[in-house]
């Protein structure tokens, strides 16, 4: 029944982006991608692994999950950020398969501390020169096997992911096969718990630099998003459309107490998809500083 | 004999140069100094000789101090952006894994508490010379005594008077230091309040910002603090050791006669303060760890 009302609903929203005036203010998804374009979403993309890998780097048991996103921040500002699709998240132990979140507001950073040895996740999505992008990345400070399990499954599923999308018939088959490697391997899916249970969403060149967020989110993300009717711009269980375009792809798992997951931009054109950096970095893992 | 002057080096973080003075051997314990307003590293002269023998010292120049560079931003000048550069300068100059001692003054304070926060394990002590953290002080302005002394907080808030004061009547700025802070040194000959203090009385600004969204319950603070302090400080009331236990678990107070900038002051006690404690705390190292 509520398939029935949603589904013409969600395909007029799809179709939103005809609209002459709409379309001048964002344009389709489905727009050709250019080489300048390509080197723009690449450096927005490498300033926030950067930031992540060095603040990483930073981490010791004790802070707090509110001061490594402040870091994180400050990081990117002072190295050029003016504004953000989304602020910086940090999630440590349990928190980071979103145990205990129940509303919107319980995603953004606590005075939670990090532990030793358990998993944490860092995840921002700076806008540079007008390019977003979107990164997630894992780390551990000390010794834990179930993270090096998780890394090692994790680093299969990127490398199937592009060839995923180029076998399967739609966006929501390829959700559904990411959700059934993760449960076959022993893992629970945590990115079904974002709002829409989204595996990815699009990313796009984005022109007005002004930084003014609500709940974490940057306007960007509200008008980019909602203005190309939302349901288009979402990697969900049941996408139909077609592919084309720049995606932040995030699958997120999840065991007792933890949770890990890598973020990057996969790049689909006529059909084949490919990671925009073929060689990222996203994990961290160190020994403590004692 | 003039003595040689302190070596300053410098790197670029976060596209900033930033500065500080090192001395003493690499790979040894480091003794982490910051200076508070309105000083430069220059003030810890007594100290970074007379410990150089036997530690790694490393004295940082607050953002917009002689050569570390200005922000663009007063964030730049808070207390999470100042770690970071802290952190940058420690990782750049350390293995990772020597321990660090860190000591403060003044506004030093916060930024010497903040860091030995964010070192972990890694942070062997806190030396405190009258000064708190942001916490303490927001505590602290419950006591109308300390809200009077404070006042010229209030004045470093204002736009443009403080820098015009600080560029165009230094003798002025200078004078005011001196009847705040008492004491024998008072505004200290490494900066005083001119216009070379211009730029890092945003720091000011910066933890006014940060006060309005403080943790007050902020976990206390593991390693050994040694808390010395001037009785006549003109500018911040004597602690008690209640105040100090609710921002660290182990704290030794000392207050001994003398004004505001103690370590110039009283230059040898302090110093001697300053080694006895770091002797005490390395020791609790595992032997054999440092040579």
């Amino acid at each position: 029944m509520i398939d029935f009302i949603l589904k013409p609903i969600k395909r007029v929203l799809s179709t939103m982006h005809r609209i002459p005036l709409l379309d001048a203010l964002s344009p389709s998804p489905l727009a050709p991608v250019t080489e300048a374009d390509k080197a723009g979403y690449l450096r927005s993309q490498g300033l926030a692994q950067q930031c992540a890998l060095e603040i990483g780097n930073l981490l010791q048991p004790g802070w707090t999950e509110k001061q490594a996103a402040r870091s994180m921040e400050i990081w990117l500002r002072d190295n050029g950020v003016k504004s953000f699709f989304h602020k910086p998240f940090a999630w440590w132990g349990s928190r980071s398969r979103f145990d205990g979140i129940k509303t919107y507001k319980q995603y953004q950073a606590t005075e939670r501390r990090l532990l030793e040895n358990e998993p944490f996740i860092l995840d921002v999505a700076p806008i540079v020169e007008g390019y977003i992008s979107d990164i997630g990345f894992s780390g551990i400070i000390g010794q834990n096997p179930a993270f090096d399990q998780g890394i090692a499954f994790l680093e299969t599923l990127r490398r199937d992911i592009p060839g995923l999308l180029q076998s399967l018939s739609s966006g929501g088959a390829v959700w559904k096969a990411v959700d059934e490697k993760l449960k076959n391997a022993g893992y629970d899916n945590i990115h079904q718990i974002y709002p829409m249970g989204v595996l990815g969403h699009r990313i796009y060149k984005t022109t007005p630099k002004i930084d003014a967020s609500v709940l974490h989110f940057g306007w960007q993300s509200y008008w980019e998003l909602a203005s190309r009717g939302i349901f288009g711009q979402l990697l969900t269980e049941d996408f139909e459309g077609k592919m084309d375009g720049l995606w932040a792809i995030e699958p997120q798992i999840g065991g007792p107490n933890w949770g890990m997951k890598f973020e990057e931009i996969l790049f689909v054109e006529n059909g084949l998809a490919r990671w925009l950096n073929p060689d990222p970095h996203w994990f961290i893992k160190r020994t403590n500083n004692k | 004999m003039l003595a040689e002057p302190l070596i300053e080096k410098t790197m670029v973080v976060r596209k900033l140069k930033t500065s500080w003075i090192e001395a003493g051997e690499r790979g040894r314990p480091v003794l982490f100094f910051c200076h508070g307003f309105p000083d430069s590293s220059r003030v810890w002269d007594h100290q970074i000789r007379s410990l150089e023998k036997h530690y790694h010292i490393v004295a940082p120049f607050v953002r917009g101090c002689e050569n570390s560079e200005p922000g663009n931003d007063v964030h730049r000048y808070g207390r999470d952006a100042i770690v970071l550069d802290h952190l940058a300068i420690l990782n750049a100059v350390t293995t990772g894994n020597e321990p660090v001692i860190c000591i403060g003054h003044d506004l030093g304070v916060v930024h010497a508490m903040t860091l030995v926060r964010r070192l972990g394990d890694r942070a062997r002590g806190l030396v405190v010379i009258n000064g708190m953290d942001l916490e303490m002080f927001t505590r602290r302005l419950r006591n109308p005594k300390q809200v009077v002394r404070s006042w010229y907080m209030g004045f470093m808030q204002l736009p443009l008077i403080p820098e015009m004061l600080a560029n165009f009547a230094p003798h002025t700025g200078a004078w005011l230091a001196k009847s705040l802070a008492g004491g024998e040194a008072a505004v200290t000959d490494t900066v005083g309040f001119d216009r070379r203090s211009a730029a890092p009385l945003n720091q000011y600004r910066a933890l006014a910002r940060e006060a309005a969204t403080i943790d007050e319950h902020q976990a206390r603070i593991r390693p050994h603090v040694l808390a010395i302090w001037g009785r006549d400080d003109g500018v911040l009331v004597a602690p008690t050791q209640k105040e100090w236990d609710l921002a660290a678990l182990n704290v030794t107070i000392r207050i001994i006669p003398g004004g505001h900038w103690l370590h110039r002051d009283k230059g040898e006690i302090v110093t001697g303060f300053i080694s006895d404690f770091c002797h005490q705390c390395l020791a609790k190292t595992k032997q054999g760890e440092f040579a």
